[in-house]
């Protein structure tokens, strides 16, 4: 029989108040296979796990139960404690009498009971524990970052600069993101360029980083420690060595279409470079436009202007195989549609503007070097609206959450607009100002108080043009009124959505997802950068919206948890995982369609096709255990004769002990 | 229709199509039985008629490679369909023999199964036969007994029940004709923990015809077998089908009937109606 060691735990006040922490120790005493029972009042605390070590020596010990607080909060806490006394770690249990008994109950004689019966319960349990050995996998000390944008490139670079290489893979033809194209950033006003693109050149010429732009995560397999991710390169057409990035055939391109990056507001050729500091600075063909694709190998302009002989319309979409430990996911957001508020007028009316829109039009480097014009008529305008929320908390578009940057970012937009333009009336609709953040409430102050913003609490109707005027129709909730404003320039300050192919990338990855397609972290509070997925970690605004210094400090954590799993040849983990039992195995691969790790591969046993776990991959999450029919499937810890134990220990008693009351004949 | 049973049956054993056909014979005394031939010369002893009861795919081995055609109806058709959509029958391994049943009597009266038959046609099959005017049908849900039983009150019912399972010798008859079970270790089997005692008595017996219920919730095709193979006639067509409605009713799922189906109780609909979350009214 098992030598079985209970100690229950006081929590200071927290158990001992409701519990009568003495009786649940005077009965697990009387257990059968408890050896040894004592209470303490701080269980977790050093003396505490002395008092378990030294009765696991002392009484030659071979199971621990420690009746305190959730397993959640330490069982890994008595695992390692028991583990450090030379007792196997998995024999260990946790009667949950805290959450599940004294912080719930009212009765202290029922919380008593309830107490022994739980204590009861993991006695029996871990009477049919088996010892574990943790799982040991060898760890490819590389990394992939998925996104080149601010985040992915702060990822990179801090995981980099530790000597671990790293993949870093863009969708777009250069790395930057959003940030690129932004004018300036709030609350210090310093120029988005001049502090972004000098760490995109420092992530281009590391030597420990290498990048893939035009590029996409196709496939991802295996687990924490050996990941195995295909990638697909597109085809650009414009050879990376050769090109010297002269830009003649940007020149020479008859194709136009609008740039993407200058969010409409100018043309592109067919080939193109985003901006003229792209990384890595290299046109790419537009297939989809360019003449020479469309209209059966006429043109090739490009090509024959090409002093290095750099353009290859023949190449195709490459497939790369890269091995990695651990994946940092940021692949960061879209800007709303402000075309889905009908009653704004975007896209109908040319001085409906957005936010990037903004952005390129008071930037230097834009398409009017920077000067703040109506699109319609080039001239400067005198009276501005911004609008807030536009695609952000409004249920009636599906989109109720706050995209957290666009009050700061308007109220930027609003200053630097005042910058250009001293004279000007400047209006800004909100809801609520929010404005949390190092200098932020003291930056919109400054908007209103020293920069004379007018801002006005309501959600504007609508937006009509009149006269060659855009009227802006609202109410003034502070005064119940409605109010008119005939604007020159109105621009939406719209949102943040997950990237359309989020939920796609996410399930290549394994990793979970909201209802927005936002990708979803561990834990909200204390595990905010990983994932289910182990080793998989995200930063930046692909798991919600978030401004620059939180996005940069989000990549710098999600690098410190990659290095965690990168700087170890080898990684263990805890060995709870499910495994199936081949004689109960039918082979009809059930499990393997609910497992959402695809840890489940298909096997062969005498000659018959069988399930097998592949414990690397399986996070011991149980759905396949579940899905069987067969019950060939089981969990290690949670297998069904544990369970069963547990529950047997629950009825264990003799007859009229319970109600005789006290549980002081806790066993026949 | 005998005659195109039996030339399918020998054409498809003398080209190599299937290594072993499985279909009816009657023997001399008017019995009829289960046969498996695996000579295109016996193919001319098959028969197919009143006492074709049996549902043949509860005789197929799951776990061989053979190719096997096998002559099913309506009833069998579905538990070949359920079996491949849960993934243990491989189309490819199988050549149906489809017949359009027309219902089977014996002694003179329609077989309780028949009467209360909603498919009477193999949803797949390779080729397919039918007698002169009897016409494939699907038919919504019929009379089939429950409602008496709903009807009586809950302890009448138990009372009903329990007198039922007395007479249970726990043969496991039930378990080993249905198609659909086909663990390779039954429940009743295990020992680590030990689910069923081992000893026929009340409790147990109950227990053993609730969890195979269980077992076969939105699982069972009704072809009856169970019910026909107990040898106290204990009535377990009245379990079976209680969940089957339920199944229908809640998940508009009839086993069996769709090839392209995913087996109900392994698919997850997010915005699934009948699944309720801690905080939903029931």
């Amino acid at each position: 029989m098992r030598k079985i060691g209970v100690f229950v735990c006081h929590c200071g006040t927290n158990i001992a108040d409701m519990v009568d922490v003495e009786k649940v120790v005077a009965a697990s005493g009387r257990i059968p296979e408890v050896r040894y029972a004592v209470d303490y009042q701080f269980t977790c605390s050093a003396p505490g796990q002395d008092q378990i070590k030294d009765a696991i020596r002392e009484h030659n010990l071979d199971g621990v139960v420690v009746a305190a607080c959730s397993p959640r909060m330490h069982e890994t806490t008595f695992r390692n404690a028991v583990g450090s006394a030379g007792m196997n770690p998995y024999l260990v249990e946790m009667a949950n009498i805290r959450e599940h008994d004294s912080w719930v109950a009212s009765d202290r004689d029922e919380a008593t009971r309830k107490a022994i019966d739980l204590v009861r319960m993991k006695v029996k349990k871990v009477a049919k524990l088996e010892p574990l050995e943790e799982i040991v996998l060898p760890v490819t000390r590389r990394a992939l970052v998925i996104g080149g944008g601010v985040a992915g490139i702060q990822a990179a670079l801090d995981i980099a600069n530790t000597g671990v290489e790293v993949v870093l893979v863009e969708k777009t033809p250069s790395i930057g993101g959003h940030m690129a194209q932004y004018d300036k950033t709030f609350p210090t006003l310093d120029c988005a360029s001049c502090i972004l693109t000098p760490r995109m050149v420092e992530a281009a010429i590391h030597p420990k980083i290498t990048i893939h732009t035009f590029s996409e995560v196709v496939e991802s397999s295996g687990f924490v420690g050996a990941y195995e991710v295909k990638i697909r390169k597109k085809a650009r057409s414009v050879d990376l060595v050769k090109c010297t990035g002269c830009a003649d055939c940007l020149e020479k391109c008859p194709v136009k279409v609008p740039s993407e990056f200058e969010a409409g507001l100018a043309e592109r050729g067919a080939i193109y470079r985003p901006f003229p500091q792209a990384v890595p600075n290299v046109p790419v063909i537009d297939r989809e436009h360019c003449t020479y694709f469309l209209k059966d190998g006429k043109c090739g302009i490009c090509q024959k202007v090409c002093p290095t002989d750099a353009i290859d319309f023949t190449v195709e979409d490459e497939i790369v195989t890269e091995k990695v430990g651990a994946i940092v996911v940021a692949t960061g957001f879209h800007f709303y549609d402000a075309a889905n508020y009908t009653e704004y007028g975007y896209g109908r009316y040319p001085d409906v503007i957005s936010w990037l829109q903004f952005e390129r039009l008071t930037n230097a480097s834009g398409p009017t070097s920077g000067k703040l014009v109506r699109p319609s008529n080039g001239e400067a305008p005198q009276t501005i609206v911004f609008i807030h929320c536009v695609g952000s908390r409004d249920p009636s578009k599906g989109f109720p959450y706050c995209s957290r940057v666009c009050c700061m970012a308007t109220a930027k937009h609003a200053v630097i607009a005042r910058s250009k333009l001293p004279d000007a009336e400047i209006f800004s609709f909100y809801i609520d100002i929010r404005a949390a953040g190092k200098g932020y409430e003291e930056f919109v102050r400054r908007a209103i108080e020293q920069e004379d913003i007018e801002f006005i609490k309501g959600r504007p109707a609508r937006v009509i043009e009149k006269n060659g005027k855009l009227v802006v129709r609202s109410e003034d909730a502070f005064s119940g009124r409605p109010i008119e404003v005939e604007a020159d320039l109105v621009v939406l300050t719209n949102g943040a959505q997950a990237q359309d192919e989020a939920p796609e990338l996410a399930q290549t990855l394994g990793i979970g997802y909201d209802q927005y397609g936002f990708f979803s972290e561990l834990h909200p509070k204390l595990r905010p950068v990983e994932t289910n997925k182990a080793g998989v970690f995200l930063a930046g605004m692909c798991q919600g919206p978030k401004d620059i210094p939180e996005s940069v400090s989000q990549a710098s954590a999600a690098a410190a948890k990659a290095l965690e799993i990168l700087s170890k040849d080898e990684l263990s983990r805890e060995p709870q995982v499910a495994e199936v039992n081949p004689f109960r195995c039918t082979g009809c691969m059930d499990c393997m369609e609910v497992c959402f790790y695809t840890a489940i591969e298909e096997d062969e046993f005498m000659r018959r096709k069988v399930a097998k776990v592949n414990p690397g991959v399986c996070q011991g999450c149980g759905a396949c255990v579940a899905a069987c029919m067969d019950g060939a499937l089981e969990m290690k810890i949670f297998n069904d004769e544990q369970i069963y134990a547990e529950i047997t220990g629950l009825f264990a008693i003799p007859k009229g002990a319970r109600k005789a009351g006290g549980g002081e004949s806790a066993h026949g | 229709m005998i005659d195109r049973i039996r030339d399918t049956a020998r054409r498809w054993l003398a080209d190599g199509i299937v290594d072993v056909f499985l279909g009816f014979r009657k023997r001399p005394d008017g019995t009829v039985v289960p046969v498996r031939i695996r000579d295109a010369g016996e193919a001319d002893g098959l028969f197919f008629g009143d006492g074709c009861v049996h549902n043949l795919m509860g005789l197929v081995d799951l776990r061989s490679e053979e190719k096997v055609g096998v002559l099913l109806k309506g009833c069998d058709g579905r538990a070949f369909v359920q079996l491949a959509i849960e993934g243990e029958a491989d189309r490819g391994r199988f050549k149906v023999l489809g017949v359009v049943c027309p219902g089977l009597s014996s002694n003179g009266s329609l077989e309780e199964k028949c009467e209360t038959c909603r498919y009477n046609t193999p949803p797949v099959y390779d080729e397919l036969v039918k007698e002169d005017g009897v016409e494939s049908w699907e038919k919504g849900p019929v009379a089939d007994g429950l409602a008496e039983v709903e009807s009586m009150s809950h302890p009448v019912r138990a009372a009903y029940f329990k007198n039922e399972f007395d007479r249970c010798i726990r043969c496991y008859a039930c378990r080993d004709i249905c198609p659909l079970c086909y663990c390779e270790e039954c429940v009743t089997e295990k020992s680590r923990p030990q689910w069923v005692e081992v000893g026929v008595k009340t409790s147990s017996n109950f227990y053993w015809h609730l969890i195979r219920a269980y077992h076969l919730a939105g699982r069972c095709v009704a072809c009856g077998e169970c019910d026909r193979a107990c040898p106290v006639d204990i009535p377990l067509k009245y379990l079976n089908r209680k969940l089957s409605r339920e199944v229908e009713e809640l998940f508009d799922y009839v086993p069996g009937t769709d090839p392209d189906a995913t087996p109900v109780l392994l698919e997850f609909k997010e915005d699934e109606e009948h699944v309720l979350c801690p905080g939903d009214e029931s």
